[in-house]
Order: structure tokens, then sequence, then C-alpha cells
């Protein structure tokens, strides 16, 4: 700076225009007016403030009530889908098919898709087929006699033996 | 120094000044404070000094002890709840669910609370409030009664307990295991409140987590999958064995909460519990309902004490059933015998019987040693070490083929056959079949059982032939004599067919032992003359509509453990179909039968029984062709 405080007045005169203070800067906006737009930014800014804040806030609760109805749903779920699962359990099912009259058949029989033909015997069932798969408490009738161990047990029986 | 008497003070000085009293008065030591400038630096100084100590307790809760403070704080704010994880399930092959877990509560009451209906005890109770506390006890016992089955006498006792001080009691268990669902009708109706519309709730219940776990089956094979102890931990089957996996990782939830409840965008920290892996066993529980229910039938016509039918895939040594008799509820474990909460099928071990010449035969027809059309000369009795062994049914001498050998189980003609093998040879042979060595199911507790070594006597030798001398378990038998029909291959037996962790990713199993016992031409040999026993013996009741079958019977005499003599009958059948080219094996044991003790008779019907099933509904087609009719005996 002090290099250039130097130079000789003509010199500077050549080289370009002469050198001004630029005139202090006139503010557009009064004292007052300053002062309101500052307030309105800070009463603006407040106010964003305490919406953002009461959004989440409710957000917030909202959110907390959609976890607890989800957890409940599940709830919900889970005592539907053990009733289902009882509900459809084998012995449940059986049981439900008997009342209904159905019986199982032993005899088996397919279809063979190919050429329609009939694989098996097909028989129908006289209904006092597998008392046992029921509920019938008589199984006497189908199930074979047993016998008497009387020979057996008047023989010397060889360890293991069997007939 | 704004008093009246300072001020008169410095009036005076002014008025008198130059005197000599004055004079004296200005040197008398006093405090500068009437000057601006001394009372700005005295305030300055004060300040400073507040400024300081406001800077030095700022830094020492900023930078000595910050981490302390701050914990303190957070501690306060700070909730950390436990994310409890959801035990694995256990399905069978199908996706049936055989366990699993359902959320459900443990409910509590606070008995001081429901007296006074969560009044605030520091300030005296409204008439209005009054009123409420005194019909709250009444009106939570209805509301449990409502959900819990009961009536609201059963509960009002716990709803208004006192401790021996005289005081109501803060923490008693109304109910454990109370599904969540039920909970939170219950909650709903408390927080209804005495009219109904919410603005006067019931107070004084609570609840934690305390899941079910469910088993839909019922006792649907409890003796494989076990049960879980008051504290849901597996205490036995698989569920005991499995207790690690299925057991899961708890998670756990950190937040910031005031008593207004949870700050928003507080600390909020949530790790996810790792639920459990879920197995699926290659049970099918419909062919397993099927056998419970024809073994339970076999052991109530035979009179045993217990039972065991073990259903199989030659092919690949899955189980597809496994019934146990008696057997329990594993949602009620402690109302059963602790005898029968265990699974005998792998558990017990057992002399098989007559159903071990199946194996003798097998071995015997893959060393070149014998055919379905042997011919043997079978004498009344035959002499075995010290004694003698002869037949379940008195003859002379008869020629029997070892195909009749095996169809009239004859003791004597299986000894003669198998005294042609060395005893290291048919030791081989039964060690490969299995026997000897735990199976590794998959399943706890497996008994290995008990095979003579290469060593063996000349005695045991002849009795191993005919199954006795050794012993076995179920599943051990079940899977030996797939061996022998299925082409000669042994499959180690599996229950767990695949298993998936939480997050979908399936857990690696080990893969099932398999290897050749027999060739193919000894196994079909074998099965040759398992036929037999069913079509050429018993008139043809022995047979099942629509399929070839073959099997062999065993009536052996059971050890007792506790004399150390034998003492009654195990009785069993293995049965396999179709006979042309076998897909399923059955084999049921019958153990201390009260009604007869021989197989072919108690086993037999429920193996027939089970097969019947099993087979159409695994698409087995019906037999074209009838069983041949081959020599069992010779002529001279």
């Amino acid at each position: 700076m002090s290099a250039q405080v130097s130079f000789p007045t003509e010199q500077r005169t050549n080289e370009g225009p002469r050198l001004v203070l630029v005139p202090p800067l006139r503010s557009t906006v009064s004292t007052v007016g300053f002062a309101l737009i500052v307030m309105a930014l800070v009463a603006l800014g407040m106010g964003l403030v305490m919406v953002v804040t009461t959004s989440v806030a409710a957000q917030s609760r909202e959110l907390s009530a959609l976890r607890t109805e989800a957890t409940q749903l599940e709830y919900t779920e889970a005592a539907l889908t053990t009733q289902l699962q009882n509900t459809s359990s084998s012995a449940s099912l059986a049981l439900r098919a008997s009342d209904l009259g159905m019986v199982p058949n032993r005899y088996p029989a397919f279809i063979r898709l190919s050429d329609g033909a009939i694989l098996g015997d097909p028989t129908p069932v006289t209904s006092d087929e597998a008392p046992y798969l029921r509920g019938l408490q008589d199984a006497s009738t189908t199930t074979p006699q047993v016998r008497t161990t009387a020979p057996e047990h008047s023989l010397p029986v060889a360890p293991g033996a069997d007939r | 120094m704004s008093s009246p008497t300072s001020r008169r003070s410095a009036t005076s000085g002014t008025t008198r000044a130059g005197s000599s009293q004055a004079r004296r008065y200005r040197r008398s030591w006093q405090l500068p404070v009437g000057r601006s400038s001394t009372r700005i630096r005295a305030f300055m100084v004060v300040i400073a000094l507040l400024v300081a100590v406001c800077v030095g307790r700022a830094f020492q809760l900023q930078a000595i002890d910050a981490d302390a403070f701050a914990d303190q704080a957070a501690s306060k704010m700070q909730s950390t709840h436990e994310l409890p994880a959801t035990r694995g399930s256990i399905t069978d092959r199908n996706g049936v669910v055989l366990a699993a877990t359902e959320p459900a509560m443990m409910i509590t009451v606070d008995a001081d609370m429901v007296v006074t209906n969560g009044a605030d005890k520091r300030y005296p109770m409204s008439e209005k409030k009054q009123e409420q506390a005194k019909a709250a006890p009444q009106a939570v016992a209805t509301i449990l009664a409502r959900h819990l089955d009961g009536r609201p006498s059963d509960f009002i006792d716990i709803l208004t307990k006192k401790r021996e001080d005289g005081s109501y009691s803060r923490y008693e268990v109304v109910s454990k295991q109370v599904p969540a669902a039920t909970w939170t009708l219950i909650q709903q109706d408390m927080k209804a409140g005495m009219d109904g519309d919410g603005k006067r709730p019931w107070y004084g219940l609570f609840a934690h987590s305390d899941p079910i776990r469910t088993y839909p089956n019922r006792q649907l094979a409890s003796n494989v999958l076990g049960f879980v102890n008051g504290e849901g931990k597996g205490v036995a089957g698989l569920e005991g064995l499995l207790e690690d996996e299925l057991d899961g990782e708890p998670g756990q939830s950190i937040y910031d909460s005031s008593r207004y409840g949870r700050i928003p965008l507080g600390t909020n920290v949530l790790t996810p519990p790792t639920d459990g892996d879920s197995y699926t066993l290659t049970l099918d529980s419909d062919l397993q309902w099927t056998a419970e229910q024809a073994l339970a039938d076999g052991m109530q016509t035979s009179g045993a004490k217990t039972g065991i039918a073990v259903v199989m895939n030659v092919n690949t040594g899955e189980v597809l059933a496994l019934a146990n008799g008696p057997s329990f509820d594993p949602g009620l474990p402690g109302a059963a015998e602790p005898s029968d909460l265990g699974n005998r099928a792998v558990t017990d071990a057992y002399e098989p019987g007559s159903v071990q010449k199946v194996l003798t035969m097998a071995a015997l027809a893959d060393a070149g040693l014998v055919t379905p059309d042997t011919k043997v000369v079978v004498p009344p009795q035959i002499a075995s070490g010290a004694g003698v062994v002869r037949d379940a049914f008195s003859h002379g001498t008869i020629n029997l083929t070892a195909r009749g050998v095996i169809a009239q189980s004859s003791n004597i003609g299986t000894i003669e056959l198998t005294r042609r093998i060395s005893k290291d040879k048919l030791s081989g042979y039964l060690s490969d079949f299995g026997l000897g060595a735990k199976p590794n199911s998959g399943m706890p507790g497996e008994t290995s059982g008990s095979l003579p070594g290469a060593d063996m006597a000349d005695y045991t030798r002849d009795q191993i032939s005919f199954g006795q001398g050794l012993s076995v378990s179920a599943i051990q038998m079940g899977a030996a004599v797939s061996a022998a029909v299925n082409g000669g291959v042994y499959h180690q037996p599996t229950i767990i067919k695949s298993g998936t962790k939480a997050d979908g990713t399936e857990i690696p199993l080990p893969e099932p032992i398999e290897r050749r016992v027999v060739s193919k031409d000894a196994s079909a040999k074998t099965v040759d003359m398992m036929e037999a026993v069913i079509s050429q013996i018993g008139d043809g009741k022995r047979t099942i509509p629509g399929y070839r079958s073959a099997g062999k019977s065993g009536t052996a005499q059971r050890f007792d453990p506790k004399c150390k003599c034998y003492n009654g009958f195990t009785s069993s059948f293995v049965g396999v179909a179709p006979a042309e080219d076998p897909q399923l094996l059955v084999y049921v044991v019958l153990d201390q039968p009260t009604n007869g003790n021989l197989g072919s008779q108690l086993a037999l019907p429920v193996v027939n029984n089970i097969l019947e099933a099993a087979l159409p509904r695994y698409n087995v087609l019906p037999s074209t062709t009838s069983a041949p009719d081959k020599p069992l005996t010779f002529g001279e």
C-alpha cells in the first residue's frame, strides 16, 4: 500500500479515471422497518418451529397408536391361527369326518389319467371299517380275536421262538 | 452505602471543606464506594467471580465428570425394554404345525391399587371416588371371569389379598399364559371402566410376556417333540435337544421417555430380537395320527404295557411316523407317568426275536450261502452250547427250504444255516446294518443297543441268528430291515427334514449316511422269503387289500434287568409293501402283552392297519400281480 501512495499524480491521471470515494449506501429500510422485519422473521421461525414440533408430537402419538394397534392385531392373528391349527388337527378332522358319517376305505383304487384305467379293485365300505380311527369303543368286530396262550405255555419254548 | 447516615456524612464533608476537622474526617479510613468507577469495578469483580464459578462448574460438568453426569441424566430419562424372541416352530413334512409359540401374558394384580382404584393416597378421596373404589374389586373380578372362564368369586380373593401386616398386597399372580388377545380384551374392558364410556376406568391389573408353547395336535408325536418347562425352555425330546436353536436371541428397545410417554426425536434404539430357528420333520402328521390310533388299538387288544410303531420310507430312511404308547399331552407333561415322557423307540433296547432272522438271511444270501430254495433238514432240536434250542412248534425232523425256515420261523433251521457263515462276517454284516451303534437319527437319548463282536462264542452266534443275545432299538431295527429289503442299501434314519433360520436361510444338516450292506440280489431273495410269511402262512388272513406285502414276526422273551432273567414277552412284526418293490416299512413292537404273545397275532394287525392307510396315501399303486406260491418244504 505504501508503494502505491508514493506514485506521482500525473502518472496516475494518465493511467485512467480518477478514483473517488464510494458514497455510503443509503439504507432503503428505516430502523423501525428493519426491526419489524427481524421481528416478523423471528415470529415466522418460532411459528414454524411450533408447527414442526406439534406435528412431530402428533405423528409420534399416531405412531404409538398404530404400533399398539399392530400389536393387538398380531395378538388377534396369533389367537386365530392357534384356533385354526386346533380345528385342522388330524384328530379334530377325523372326528368331524366320523360325525359326518365318513368311513376310511381300506380298498385302494386309482384312476390313471392318461388312459382312464382303474388300478385296484374299488370296493364300497360296509361302515364297520377301522373303528379305532373313528373314536368308536367297540373294536372287537374288526380286530382279530386273540388266541389264548395255553398251547405256547404248555410247550418248552426256545428263547426268541415264534410262529 | 445508600443509608441515610452515610448520605449525611458525605454532605457534612462538603460543607466543611478546608477545616481541620474535615481534613481529619477525610483522612479517616473509609471505603471509596461512593465513586461510580469503584462501584463498577466492584460489580465487575462480583460478576467475574460469578462467571468464573459458572465456567468452573460448566468445565467440571462438561470436561471432568461429563460421562458420569451424562450417564446419570440418560439413566433418568432412558427406558430399556426387552423384546422377547419368538421360539421357532416345529412342523411336519407337509407344513402342519406340531409345535408353535403363541404370544401370551402373565396377569398380575396390585390389590392395593384395585381397592383404591388407583386413587392418589396423598389426598382424601372424594365421595364419587370412594364409591368407585368400593365397586372396583367386584367389577375387575367380573371382567376377569368374563375372559378367563370362571366366576367372579374365583377372583375376588386374589384381588383383595392382604399381606401379613394387614396392608393390601402389591403383587399377586392372577393367571399365567393368558393368550395376548384375551389380555387385550381385558384391557379394553378395564379402560371402558365403570360407566363403559372410558371416563372412569378400572386400575390394578398388569401383564408381562409369558408365551405359550402350543401343540395344536395335542399328544400327536409328543414323544418325539418333547415339551417345554414352565419357563418355556425345552427339556425333553426335540424341544430339549434343539433348545439353543429354537430359543432365539431377545432384542432390546432403548428410548427416552418422560412421564408423558416417549420423547419424540429422543434416543430410540431398537435392536430387533432374532427369532428361533424352525424345523420341519420327516413325520407326516396324518399318518402319525393313524399309527398312534392303530397302536393304541393294538395295545388295548393285546394288553401290552407299552408299544412302539415306526413307519419308514425304506428308500430314504425318513421316519414318516413314530408312535409311542402310552403317550402324553405335551401341554400337560406333569399329568403323565414320568416313564411315558421319553421316546422308547430310540431309548429302549430289547431283544428283537425272530425279526432278526430277516437280517441273518440277508447276510447269508449276500455271502452266497443261502437262496430261498436252499434245503434244510430241521431236527426236533439242536444242541447249542451247553443246552438245546427248540422251535416254538413241536415237530420231528422236517424238510424246509430257507423260505420255509422264515415262513415257519424255525430257530433250528436258522441256526443250521447261520453256522455256514463265519462269526466275524456275521458280526460285520449286522454292524453294517446299523446294529450296535447309535443310529444318529436326530432324536435325543438314542441307545446303541448291543451287538456281540467277532470274538463271540459259538452259542452266541446261534442265539443272535434268531434274535437273542443282542439288543436293538425299534428305530435301529426299522432302518436295518429297510436296508435288507430296499435293494441292500442302509440309509441312516432321519427325523429332521430341514431347518430354517428366522431370516429364511436354510440350516445345513448333516448328510445322512448311506452304505451298501447286501447286494440287490440278496435283498430280493430276502423279500422273497418274507413274502411267504404273509402269503403262504395264515390262510390269507395276513394280507392287505390291493397290495402284496412281506413281513416277519418276532416273539422274544423279554430280558428283565431287575431280575436279570427272562420275564414276559416282546411281540413284534415288521411289514413292508409292496413286496414287488418295497416302498414303506411298518414295524410294531408290543411289550409285555397279556392277551397272548405272538407277534403274528398281536402286532401284525397293527402293521396291516397302518400299511392300509399309508400305501394309498403315498400314491403307491396297487399290485398288479399275485403273490407267488413257492415251496416251503422239499421232499426226501
